[in-house]
């Protein structure tokens, strides 16, 4: 009788542990996303050794055909894709690289998180030693240096898609305002300055009674990216407070809520969505992948918005690159694979497929890009603005912490906005706040 | 645990040789008939196993973390002994965090147990129709997820096209721009808490309130007490274990308020809890200062640990005034029971 209940406790903590342990197992497997796991096992099995590659990315990156060709052109291969929204994707990404383990063989990095991980290039794998040289060309060099070490020696990423920069304007609404409402025209509005934009913003205001832009916020991304420095210089010194380009920046930005000409509608809110539908304001600051949204967002406005460029020539928002952790266990697979994605030809498909603007120049001429139009966009010849504007962007070392620095920015105007600070006082706040983030 | 506990603790629950206790107790020194004395033990390893690879060890393990400069990135660089906490104290942000959850804190669970106390107290009356109906709608709001309530508490509050700014608007005062100003963060997410939260805790009371005798109702009846003073007499001293219960409840998971203001924030930056952090919680900011730049772990873990000390403090200070409390309500009892017996040795 005893025995028996002895071994009956002995046998519930044998399950017990069993339970734990079989957990724990299962917790690890879990963690290598079922590829590195499933692809340590399938490489016992001799012949065409079959790998399994883990690709990650965020919204949409419009690679479902590709992949699906490139598994029929390399059997030996799967690619098994996690698609996330922007920021979950990211924090599973950052945190995987802590852990060193679990993360993707191969991930996407959008342009505000790319400098913080090229300043952490041992994490990933140094595509200059897979011969990354060779493509160098293929893509845009600013694209290309963001990607990369400030010493040239080590490149992270291979360039997806870029945002380029424009200026989308409701054109029923311009007309309402008694402003030109030919795409030409308004470009020639604003062309020369910021300044010019301002105004035309007032004379809007003036007639209608309604805000010209939809918050300072998208103001500042828009002509802050325009300079060649920003937060870093080339050297990679920390130099937003002294830039004059950050200045000029901040006095653009001042003077336009000075001008109390924006709709003060937070950008990616709910009331911002409603702004697009209801015409609270009649431009936004608006990069390639930015039509897709508005067209999800305000569908009823079909032909309403049109685009013009955007006031002193080039600027980006956005646009990814994708990289390899150094965790990796497919090293040369994921290399091929990622080169053979990002070539002109499949950027090409994948603008076809979803508008992502790509980061080639070569198909710049092609007549597929340059015949590019979209109806919602009242025909717009989008791929000649874009790519003349992508043409034109200067470099810029984008620098560790790059969106510390922005984020800083932004709300220190936001509080001007707010009434809570004046333009003198939130400007030290900001410098006073960056330098005590950035002191450790 | 000493050796002569682990016995009583093994034998009390073995019901069947209680009367051969002495003997087992001696065998238990020697030979290997004490087996049944730590079989409870086994029984109920396998909470405190998990307990241990899930609590403590995280706990321990983030203190650990807490003592370096370490980046979620770069990994640990150096230790820096307790660096990570004197810089938490001169940290103008984890300051203003603090309030921030104490001021939401206290915006949420007053006006929650107060309105769920007397809420629970109409549901408990009998005579109210369709009792049945009010009292499953109460669970709604709590099995409702976070950021569905979020998002259109966010719009509700919204500036331009807000629901509650529009009848601002409509009593003819000027709308009010509820991100800007702390208190009115605070309150537009306390709201959301309090909507979220309060059919929960009228859930706890009224089960507790059902607990009290029907009889100490109809003597006060008979005794002339009013609806009030029979709620306020009877219901609420008799349901403070309940309301105890509650309070702790709400306080630690208040301390961890992160949801709710992160997507009250919704646009850009919103770990930093509004552009002057209005409604910076702790948990927002720890949040923010290990996954995003500039991608401080140890700092983070320090974070964590001063929330456990925090949440630790602030139990130990609920559990504190029920403490006072009690004793008062002994020393009333003490003093009643003397003057009744005066008065029966008076009638004598």
């Amino acid at each position: 009788m005893r025995s028996t209940k002895i071994t009956a406790t002995l046998a519930a903590l044998a399950m017990v542990l069993a339970a734990c342990g079989g957990g724990s197992d299962d917790d690890t497997n879990g963690e290598a996303a079922g590829g590195d796991a499933a692809a340590e096992t399938d490489e016992g099995e001799a012949s065409g050794e079959a790998i399994t590659l883990n690709l990650w990315t965020f919204g949409n990156f419009g690679y479902d055909d590709l992949i699906e060709e490139y598994e029929d052109d390399n059997p030996n291969i799967t690619i098994e894709t996690l698609i996330q929204e922007f920021d979950g994707h990211h924090d599973g990404l950052v945190t995987s690289l802590a852990a060193g383990s679990g993360g993707p063989d191969i991930a996407a990095a959008e342009v505000a998180f790319i400098g913080a991980f090229t300043n952490e290039a041992d994490s990933f794998l140094n595509l200059l030693d897979y011969g990354a040289e060779e493509v160098k060309d293929d893509y845009l060099d600013w694209k290309w240096d963001q990607a990369t070490t400030l010493d040239g020696s080590a490149t992270i990423g291979l360039p997806t898609d870029v945002g380029g920069m424009a200026i989308c304007y409701r054109s029923d609404l311009f007309e309402e305002a008694g402003l030109p409402t030919d795409r030409d025209e308004v470009s020639a509005l604003w062309a020369n300055s910021w300044e010019d934009y301002i105004a035309v913003g007032q004379q809007y205001k003036e007639a209608t009674g309604r805000a010209f832009i939809d918050n300072e916020g998208l103001l500042w991304d828009a002509v802050v990216n325009q300079s060649s420095e920003t937060y870093y210089d080339s050297d990679g010194e920390l130099i937003y407070a002294d830039s004059e380009q950050v200045r000029y920046a901040w006095d653009i930005v001042v003077s336009a809520l000075e001008a109390d000409i924006d709709a003060k509608t937070p950008a990616w809110s709910a009331e911002w969505n409603a702004g697009m539908n209801a015409g609270d304001f009649a431009v936004l600051t608006c990069p390639a992948w930015m039509r897709g949204y508005i067209e999800d967002q305000a569908p009823d406005t079909t032909g309403n918005w049109d685009v013009a460029t955007v006031p002193e020539g080039g600027g980006n928002w956005g646009g990814s690159h994708l990289v390899i952790p150094a965790m990796t266990e497919h090293p040369q697979e994921a290399y091929d694979f990622m080169t053979w994605l990002l070539a002109p030809e499949q950027q090409l498909r994948v603008f076809e497929g979803t508008g992502n603007f790509p980061s080639t120049p070569e198909l710049y001429d092609t007549p597929q890009m340059r015949e590019f139009s979209s109806e919602f966009l009242n025909d717009a010849p989008l791929g000649e603005i874009y790519s003349d504007n992508a043409l034109d962007v200067v470099a810029q070392n984008i620098g560790p912490n790059y969106n510390l620095i922005n984020q800083e920015f932004g709300e220190a105007l936001n509080r001007i906005s707010d009434g809570l600070e004046s333009p003198e006082e939130a400007w030290e706040t900001a410098l006073d706040n960056i330098a005590r983030e950035l002191s450790f | 645990m000493s050796e002569t506990s682990k016995a009583l603790v093994g034998s009390a629950t073995d019901d069947e040789r209680t009367q051969r206790r002495p003997k087992k107790r001696r065998q238990a020194s020697h030979g290997p008939a004490h087996e049944e004395s730590w079989a409870p033990y086994l029984f109920i390893s396998p909470f405190f196993i998990l307990f241990a690879i899930f609590g403590v060890f995280t706990l321990l393990y983030t203190f650990w973390v807490s003592l370096h400069d370490w980046s979620l990135l770069g990994g640990m660089n150096a230790f820096v002994g307790l660096d990570n906490y004197t810089r938490l104290l001169d940290d103008p942000r984890f300051f203003k965090a603090t309030v921030n959850t104490f001021s939401m804190l206290l915006l949420s669970t007053v006006p929650q147990m107060i309105m769920a106390l007397i809420l629970a107290e109409i549901l408990n009356d009998r005579l109210l129709r369709g009792s049945h109906l009010f009292r499953s709608g109460l669970l709604v709001p709590n099995i409702t997820s976070v950021v569905a309530i979020a998002i259109v508490f966010q719009s509700l509050f919204a500036r331009q096209n807000g629901l509650i700014n529009a009848v601002i608007q409509l009593l003819g005062f000027e709308p009010l721009n509820w991100h800007a100003g702390r208190l009115s963060s605070h309150l537009a997410i306390a709201s959301m808490v309090n909507w979220q939260f309060t059919g929960f805790n009228t859930l706890i009371f009224l089960a507790a309130l059902q607990a009290i005798p029907l009889s100490y109702y109809e003597a006060a009846q008979i005794d002339g007490a009013s609806r009030i003073q029979r709620f306020s007499r009877i219901s609420v001293p008799l349901l403070r274990p309940a309301i105890l219960f509650a309070v702790v409840l709400s306080v630690i998971g208040q301390l961890q308020l992160f949801a709710q203001p992160m997507l009250f924030g919704a646009g850009a930056g919103s770990t930093s809890g509004g552009n002057d952090n209005q409604y910076l919680t702790i948990l927002l900011y720890l949040y923010g200062q290990a996954f995003q730049q500039p991608f401080r772990f140890g700092y983070s873990a320090a974070i964590a640990w001063m929330l456990v000390l925090m949440s630790a403090a602030a139990a130990a200070l609920v559990f504190g005034i029920n403490a006072l409390l009690d004793r008062r309500e002994n020393r009333a009892e003490r003093r009643y029971s003397k003057a009744r017996a005066r008065s029966q040795e008076v009638a004598r």
